[in-house]
């Protein structure tokens, strides 16, 4: 169960990551091959799905985990979806096309 | 140069504290990623602990006290350290006729003594390794990791100070661009996805040695009676032998009576003065389930059993025990244990590819110059990296490779392994020295064929092959089995990189 | 010809001026700051006993812990700070705080009555 929500945890600091990535213009041009820069409306959008998910990250941590684990892990799942991130961005671009 | 304006100045620090103290931070990082599972790691240099999970009630009477008093009549203190999943073995500890601590594993099922394999195994070499580096002079080892972690510190802040595009860069990664433009990349990446974690992990590690390097304020607050310090913080409680001897009271019944006071279990005992009149047992509460470290602890009277002092973990120790507790990680949490293995190794890229950064943009210049300045950093960014590994390596194969029975001939086997991993380092040194840069291929070569070896060794010294632990549920010796080949193939593909990076030009 | 040698030496001998003040700089910042440190550590120990009326014990932790985090900032001063007087003035400003500390009461009692 706390498996689940960690890897749940995760996954949503992914999507939150690769929102602030595609807001990016080198970044856009990667996995969109013609790419202009994003309308104020999608920037609006996509930081605001981040910043959702930034937050709902740890509180959904402490409910599970006691506080020291929960922030321990944030920490720590964060890097872990930035680089993963990265490196979606570096070898298969095009998989972030799938996201809203 | 340092003065000349913020950035400059950190930029001249930043190259500075990493060209000297690259090498040692090296050495940490690498050391201290292994040691998140130096637990597991034992259990494949300890074959005789390849046990099932531990009995969940035993007797500490019946299975460890007879044979503390064979093997540690005469001996200051017992440390008795309770079984857990990741170690499901009762280990004895105690200072030997010389002195020297010796520790002895007793199965927790049947109370059995289990044969000494003469390895200090990872808990007893790479743990102090990574803190001290083995230097116990005058506590030149834990000076040196001060240095390091400060330096680390300084390098992480000036780090982000003089990275101009930190966001607009957050998520790059060329690796198909030039070599530099890559390295330098990969340095930035890890350095700053992991920020939090490379600032946490150099600053509690430093905390954690807060007496060693601030000794005079303890002295200056308690003047004449600094132990009072260690009493009233962490609840160590001392008295004097008397000479006299006396029979131990039950150690289960003071277990008992800890387990119930704190509605938690205890982790370990240590037994002081066991025989004499004034003896006592402190009891230690386990810290499975939490980050801090607590140090509740209650210690009882040897011979009748009465309570003497119990300690429960005041507010501000318990900062400073939170902080101890993240660099530790002894607590029971996979997924927080191999983001910890994967944050280290991420530190040691970091650390590696900042020095391949700067030594490959000075080759160029130095050459032109004559200087043998790059030479010398080059041999030490080899010996590093991969002579460290190729030691680490050495030291595993020898463990597997020694006979068990070398001490008839007094010969001290753990120290054997020791050697091995020093003087392997010291020829990686020395080939890297001769071979300069090239000498990457070669270890790397080395390293790919050394993994294996110890994997093959494993299984012709215990049986114990790949298919086989997994199926015995021997997860922890599966895991360094696996991690061992994942090794091999890494080293084997950064090697044909780096040919045909050469053959390219 | 001859004048191009006379620069060089020049140059060489400002360079001389210059690894002295590097060199001082370094010394100052490392063991210099780390002095300081350990001073502040002390004094801060001190007041927050005698202040606040923190149980000993509590003072001396919070105290060391913090020091790292001082000892980092006296670091990246020392090697940002332009003028190096100033440098080597506030440290032993911070050193001198400390002894001056010690020739007044002793640590454990706390100075305000009624705190802690």
């Amino acid at each position: 169960m706390a498996e689940v929500m960690q890897l749940g945890v995760f996954i949503l600091c992914y999507l939150a990551f690769a929102q602030l990535a595609l807001l990016q213009q080198s970044h856009r041009q990667k996995v969109w091959r013609s790419a202009a820069p994003a309308p104020a409306r999608e920037r609006w959008l996509r930081r605001s799905v981040a910043a959702i998910s930034f937050a709902g990250a740890p509180t959904a941590l402490m409910t599970v985990e006691g506080p020291g684990f929960a922030v321990l892990l944030w920490f720590l799942l964060m890097a872990a979806a930035a680089m993963a991130v990265t490196l979606t961005l570096t070898w298969r671009p095009g998989l972030l096309r799938w996201l809203p | 140069m340092p003065g000349d304006g913020f950035r400059a100045s950190l930029s001249w620090l930043h190259t500075w504290a990493g060209v000297l103290l690259g090498g040692l931070l090296l050495a940490v990082f690498w050391s201290g990623s292994l040691v998140v599972f130096d637990r597991e790691i034992d259990r494949w240099m300890l074959p005789s602990t390849r046990l099932g999970s531990p009995p969940v009630d035993l007797s500490l009477d019946r299975l460890v006290v007879p044979h503390a008093q064979r093997l540690a009549g005469t001996a200051a203190r017992w440390s008795i350290t309770l079984p857990s999943e990741r170690t499901p073995v009762i280990q004895l500890e105690f200072p030997n006729a010389e002195g020297v601590s010796t520790r002895r594993f007793i199965d927790p099922a049947n109370g059995e003594l289990l044969p000494d394999h003469g390895s200090w195994a990872a808990t007893g070499f790479l743990f102090p390794f990574h803190y001290s580096l083995h230097l116990r002079w005058r506590n030149v080892g834990y000076w040196l990791l001060g240095i390091a972690g400060m330096g680390m510190l300084l390098l992480l802040v000036s780090g982000v100070v003089i990275h101009r595009k930190i966001i607009r860069e957050f998520f790059t990664f060329r690796p198909h661009k030039s070599t530099q433009r890559a390295t330098l990349d990969l340095h930035n990446l890890t350095g700053v996805v992991a920020l939090p974690f490379h600032f946490l992990i150099s600053l509690s590690g430093l905390i954690i040695f807060f007496a060693i390097y601030f000794p005079t304020v303890i002295e200056r607050i308690y003047p004449r009676n600094s132990a009072a310090f260690s009493t009233e913080a962490f609840g160590n409680y001392t008295r004097q032998p008397s000479a006299e001897p006396a029979t131990l009271a039950s150690l289960d019944a003071m277990r008992d009576r800890a387990r119930e006071a704190w509605g938690d279990e205890p982790y370990m005992l240590r037994v002081w003065h066991p025989g004499d009149a004034q003896a006592y047992v402190e009891v230690r509460r386990s810290f499975a389930r939490q980050v801090t470290m607590n140090v509740d602890r209650m210690t009882f009277d040897g011979s009748s059993g009465a309570l003497l002092l119990d300690h429960r973990t005041g507010p501000v120790a318990a900062i400073q025990r939170f902080f101890s507790g993240l660099h530790f990680v002894q607590f029971e949490h996979w997924t927080l244990r191999w983001l910890y293995f994967l944050g280290g190794l991420s530190g040691w890229v970091m650390i590696a590819t900042g020095l391949l950064f700067w030594t490959g943009a000075r080759r160029a210049r130095h050459q032109r110059h004559g200087h043998t300045g790059a030479h010398l950093l080059d041999a030490i960014c080899v010996c590093s990296c991969s002579g460290l590994i190729l030691a680490t390596l050495g030291f595993f194969i020898a463990n597997r490779a020694l006979p068990a029975d070398l001490g008839r001939f007094e010969i001290d086997r753990a120290a054997l392994e020791g050697w091995a991993f020093f003087l392997i380092w010291a020829s990686t040194l020395v080939h890297a020295l001769i071979r300069g840069a090239g000498a990457w291929h070669g270890q790397l070569l080395a390293i790919g064929g050394a993994a294996p070896t110890a994997v093959l060794l494993n299984w012709l010294t215990t049986g114990d092959h790949l298919l086989h632990s997994l199926q015995q549920g021997r997860d922890a010796v599966a895991g360094m089995d696996l991690l061992l080949m994942l090794l091999a193939l890494l080293a084997l593909a950064t090697a044909r990189r780096l040919n045909r990076g050469i053959a390219n030009g | 010809m001859h004048s191009a040698a006379k620069q060089g030496r020049q140059q060489h001998q400002m360079d001389w001026r210059h690894h002295a003040s590097l060199a001082l700089r370094v010394l100052a910042g490392i063991g210099g700051g780390f002095a300081c440190t350990v001073a502040l550590v002390s004094v801060s120990a001190r007041l927050l006993v005698q202040l606040i009326g923190l149980a000993s014990h509590e003072a001396v932790l919070i105290a060391c812990m913090l020091g790292f985090v001082i000892y980092l900032g006296l670091l990246l001063w020392a090697f940002v700070e332009p003028r190096l007087w100033r440098l080597c003035l506030l440290l032993l400003l911070g050193i001198a705080s400390d002894l001056a500390l010690q020739l007044g009461p002793p640590a454990s009692l706390p100075l305000i009555t009624g705190a802690g």
